[in-house]
């Protein structure tokens, strides 16, 4: 007896593969849930950038201006000039395929064009086909093509689809940056006014406010009175939290969501009682109160104006040196872009020393700013903290590199090392997932809004796929991260595919840790849970 | 599709020759013209390259770090994959252009079934380094063409390259790592999806030039043997420009010349300069010491930043400050004014 | 809770799985199907390594000593991954469609003519069933996704809503509404 051939009832239903197409034929698809939202015309009004107007990524019509092609055209040539990377990587990329399998969102999504060979491809073959004489003859041959309006589409859709997390730049031969191509696409489609929303109010708020979410000078303060409030309940100790404060030795700026947000706060909480414990004279900002610049997701032109706050705060309080909380891309603003775009330094500032421990930090003279790790760090090898680790004792930890403090930084044992003296469960992720082969969270360069959440979720697995493995093997509970955008994402990308662990900042483990003196017994760490062995007692 | 124009392409030129050569006997054209073309054109484009990258600047130190900072004195600070001042770059640069550092670093161990796997990608290295390296001795080795007398070193290489002494004349190693990896490299362009979808027209036709390129040469040593006496007096022409149209030397031979000239000419126009853009590469050849050492941008210099400065969002703010008891910063009106 | 036709199931759980196997990955660009086959690294290659465990599973479970706790387990890391990826709910539980008809290919025969008719529908009642089951994964992980949005809401402005006294707060002693019927009624 023949039975039936089941698949092919299936073939009026709707699971055709792909058509085996040339890739310049593909189009993509804007379903809910892979792209962002278009920005509101007011915000870009406000920002003074081009072509506001009321417009979604899923219209038929994009309401482009109608010489864009000029524009785009315009932009690039105007990139190229200026930028030597974009010139050099548009010319030299080979097509080896050593990159085609390092992006998570390729890992995640099996969208061949999310092979980050192919999404520079993507401005390669258009630089090739409009202003190059062999690209106009040979056209698909040389792997060119002509600037459309399908284009323009596809670019949004892609480079909206990179977190410019370098990782690809890591095997890449001839270091190619797709992250660099990311930023300059982006940059040029902002001159036809194609952007979106979640950069662009963050970056207005920045502009116009301060930080992120227009937290205005008195909420600032207000939070943190009552973040105190929570660190007397638990340890009986009011730290002082100096604002604005002239004169100061060191300004500290962080991303703003420590302020505010879940898990950012207990972060915060363990900066403020370390500079308690310290005794540190230093004050916070609350006119440049945001470390994060999604500025640099928008165009170095806007990274730059959101950036200049900083020097110009600490050159208005008359503080010796900087001191920069655990962020990702603030840290690749900071270490990549700010000495060259808003430096030299206010005369004021001097080469950053640790007044407790007399530590010159040589390596931050010229911008004299330094990272909490590297000052925390210092701390610990000189003995200088009174540390308890079995207060994190309820919690396994693992440490997630951010992209942005490993490929453009390179931080790496910093925070392990604090790790190390502060808790004692701290278990290594697999070695191709971490260091410089860090796996992105999937959200970062602007792209963590709900809307996108599918797509989040696709491009955050490969890193979740790691945290299951040491979740299983070592019953880690608690992934430690040096980035905002990694408190602010993470959480939700590990209740989606890890819910048994959660996400703090490396600082709120030092919180924890860290022994007061004249505190009160502990029974909790910063988040009101139980330390282990209370439960029983209590 | 990009495959068949391609090959045809490289095809054509081998009929072209043959017709130019065999048929219609223009010596002159296919042995002196043609190669002192090429070798201009190679040079003119190249330094045209070269000179249109320079010319854009490098407005940010953008080094892809792979490996710790150079910090605080206790940590050792990874040299190669994090260079913290020039030569380190040096270092870093050399092992990227001569070992290929960055493909190498496929490598990986699998945990599937409990036995050790090397991920697929180390194979790229593998054969991308006997190709290159191939190659390059391979270029070296023609010296003996075109030196009298020829140099120790050279003849060094010819000898150890022959080392194994098989058939006759003897074999070099390099022809066969050479063919090998270009194999696998033509193979991978064909077989891999991934790698095929990526791939255009302008992928295929350098490497179908090259193992044209390649076989003839090595049809002309191991099988349709040339008289390499006339053939070495003709390049010693070329070399000291005083060429003389070659004759009784096969057509294989000028297969091989077109050959070459094709590739050298394509050379800079096609995405081969990665052997000279890599040296450009802001992602490797900078130092990463950027918070100890400014970079400039030529482009922001003296271009001050727009922003709202401290003293216009205290205007803006003032109730509120005022209402938290945060300070009101009177001086930065005298500054602005001064 | 074994099938009549386990045997011949235990004998081809190679071949059902490759046939399988090849129908789901026959849904992705086929660009991307040899890497997601052939990248053996658990770690590099997430996507593969999740599929094919979870259909492995499956199929060991549906050929040996059935159990629903470790056919749950299976079905939900598939599912999960299905559920996010741009895909019509009949495209992300197709995996199951597809694994009936590669057992009814592969063994379909055999089973019929050594044990007739009733041992196959028997087998392929299982897989309705986990067919079913699919749906409860399916929508609980679409339904984490939105609770996951609101709940990132709430995180992001933690400190402003709780100020605000909009968050439930566990340490003020108060019991939710529900919390507080179940007591009584227990």
């Amino acid at each position: 007896m023949a039975l039936p051939k089941r698949d092919e009832l299936l073939k009026d239903v709707n699971y055709d593969r792909m058509p085996s197409k040339h890739w310049m034929d593909t189009k993509p698809e804007f379903r809910p849930g892979t792209y962002c939202y278009a920005a509101e015309p007011s915000v870009v009004e406000d920002l003074g950038l081009p072509n506001p107007r009321k417009w979604q990524p899923h219209d038929e019509d994009w309401k482009l201006p109608p010489n864009w092609k000029e524009i785009v055209l315009n932009a690039i040539k105007d990139r190229m000039e200026r930028f030597r990377s974009f010139k050099l990587f548009m010319d030299i990329c080979v097509r080896c395929g050593a990159c085609a399998d390092k992006c998570h969102f390729f890992l995640g999504t099996g969208d061949p064009k999310n092979m980050p060979v192919l999404r520079a491809e993507l401005m390669r073959s258009v630089v090739k086909g409009e202003f190059t004489r062999s690209g106009k003859i040979f056209g698909r041959l040389a792997g060119a093509r002509p600037l459309t309006y399908d284009v323009i589409k596809e670019w949004f859709y892609y480079y909206y689809q990179c977190t410019e997390c370098r990782r690809c730049s890591v095997f890449c031969p001839y270091g190619i940056d797709t992250a660099e191509i990311t930023i300059l696409a982006r940059e040029i489609l902002h001159e036809i006014g194609v952007n979106i929303d979640w950069i662009l109010k963050p970056v207005r708020f920045s502009a116009f406010v301060g930080n992120h979410i227009g937290l205005q000078p008195h909420t600032i303060q207000e939070n943190i009175e009552f973040l105190l409030d929570d660190i007397e309940e638990i340890t009986g100790i009011r730290p002082e939290v100096p604002i604005n404060k002239k004169g100061a030795e060191i300004l500290f700026v962080t991303p703003s969501a420590d302020f505010f947000a879940d898990p950012g706060i207990y972060t915060f909480m363990g900066y403020v009682l370390l500079f308690h414990y310290l005794g540190l004279d230093w004050t916070l900002s609350t006119y440049a109160s945001e470390g994060g610049n999604f500025g640099l997701f928008t165009s170095h032109e806007m990274m730059r104006k959101l950036h200049a706050k900083i020097y110009h705060e600490a050159e208005r309080l008359k503080v010796k040196w900087i001191l920069g909380g655990e962020c990702g891309h603030m840290w690749r603003v900071v270490h990549q872009y700010e000495d060259t775009a808003l430096g030299p330094a206010p005369k004021n500032l001097e080469v950053p020393k640790s007044p407790i421990t007399g530590t010159v930090f040589e390596h931050a003279k010229s911008t004299k700013i330094v990272h909490i790790c590297e000052f925390t760090a210092d701390l610990i090898a000189h003995g200088k903290l009174n540390l308890d680790p079995s207060r994190n004792d309820h919690l396994i930890v693992t440490f997630h590199d951010s992209c942005n403090t490993s490929r453009g930084m390179g931080i790496f044992e910093e925070p392990r090392f604090i790790l190390r003296h502060v808790c004692n469960n701290f278990y290594e992720m697999p070695e191709n997932t971490i260091r410089e082969k860090t796996f992105c969270c999937g959200s970062g360069s602007g792209l963590n809004t709900d809307e996108y959440m599918e797509m989040r979720m696709r491009g955050g697995f490969p890193r979740a796929n790691a945290v299951e493995y040491v979740h299983e093997k070592y019953g880690v509970n608690r992934m430690a991260c040096i980035c905002a955008i990694d408190r602010a994402v993470l959480p939700t990308l590990m209740k989606y595919w890890v819910p048994e662990v959660s996400i703090s900042g490396v600082h709120e483990l030092v919180g924890n840790a860290l022994v007061i003196p004249g505190e009160k017994k502990r029974t909790t760490d910063l988040r009101f849970e139980p330390l282990k062995g209370v439960e029983e007692e209590a | 599709m990009n495959v068949v124009a391609a090959l045809v392409a490289v095809i054509g030129m081998v009929i072209v020759v043959w017709f130019g050569v065999g048929v219609l006997k223009l010596y002159t054209l296919f042995g002196v013209l043609v190669p002192y073309a090429a070798l201009l054109t190679f040079l003119i484009g190249l330094i045209y390259r070269m000179v249109n990258w320079a010319k854009s600047p490098v407005p940010f130190k953008i080094t892809t770090t792979c490996g710790q900072q150079k910090s605080l004195p206790w940590i050792k600070h990874s040299r190669l994959e994090s260079p913290a001042n020039n030569f380190e770059v040096v270092l870093r640069m050399a092992l990227e252009v001569l070992a290929f550092r960055s493909l190498f670093r496929n490598l990986r161990a699998d945990l599937r079934g409990r036995k050790l796997y090397y991920g697929s990608s180390k194979w790229l290295w593998l054969g991308a380094i006997l190709f290159h390296w191939s190659f390059f001795i391979i270029l070296v080795r023609h010296l003996r063409l075109f030196t009298y007398p020829v140099p120790g070193p050279i003849k060094v290489l010819d000898a150890v390259d022959s080392f194994f002494h098989i058939g006759l004349p003897h074999l070099y190693m390099t022809d066969v790592a050479i063919l090998a990896g270009l194999t696998f490299l033509i193979l991978r362009r064909l077989v891999d999806a991934k790698v095929n979808y990526i791939s255009h027209a302008s992928d295929y036709f350098p490497l179908f030039l090259i193992l044209g390129l390649i076989s003839s040469g090595m049809l002309m040593r191991y099988f349709l043997r040339v008289d390499l006496v006339s053939v070495k007096e003709f390049v010693m022409g070329l070399a000291t420009f005083h060429p003389k149209a070659p004759k009784g030397i096969g057509v294989i031979f000028f297969v091989h010349l077109f050959f070459i000239s094709a590739l050298v000419a394509y050379f800079p126009f096609s995405k081969l300069v990665h052997m000279v853009g890599v040296f450009f590469s802001p992602t490797r050849n900078l130092p990463n010491d950027n918070r100890r050492v400014r970079h400039i941008n030529p482009w922001w210099e003296g271009v001050p930043p727009k922003f709202l400065t401290y003293c216009e969002w205290q205007e803006k703010f003032k109730e509120q400050l005022e209402q938290a008891g945060q300070p009101i910063d009177e001086d930065c009106y005298k500054e602005k004014k001064s | 809770m074994s099938l009549k036709a386990q045997k011949i199931l235990k004998a081809n759980i190679s071949p059902i799985f490759e046939k399988v196997r090849d129908k789901v990955y026959a849904t992705f660009p086929k660009e991307t199907v040899r890497f997601l086959k052939k990248e053996v690294d658990r770690f590099e290659n997430p996507l593969g390594y999740r599929l094919e465990e979870g259909l492995k599973g499956l199929i060991t479970e549906l050929a040996g000593d059935f159990s629903w706790e470790k056919v749950d387990y299976f079905l939900d890391r598939i599912i999960r991954i299905e559920a996010v990826q741009s895909r019509q709910p009949s495209e992300a539980l197709a995996f199951l469609y597809y694994l009936k008809s590669a057992v009814r290919e592969v063994v379909g025969e055999e089973i019929l003519e050594d044990l007739g008719p009733e041992a196959l529908l028997e087998v392929e009642d299982r897989i309705d069933a986990m067919l079913l089951r699919a749906f409860n994964h399916y929508m609980a992980a679409r339904e984490k996704l939105h609770e996951l949005r609101i709940e990132e809401w709430k995180s992001r402005l933690y400190l402003l809503l709780k100020r605000a006294g909009y968050l439930y707060d566990v340490r003020e002693g108060s019991l939710p509404p529900e919390a507080g019927n179940t007591e009584k009624t227990h």
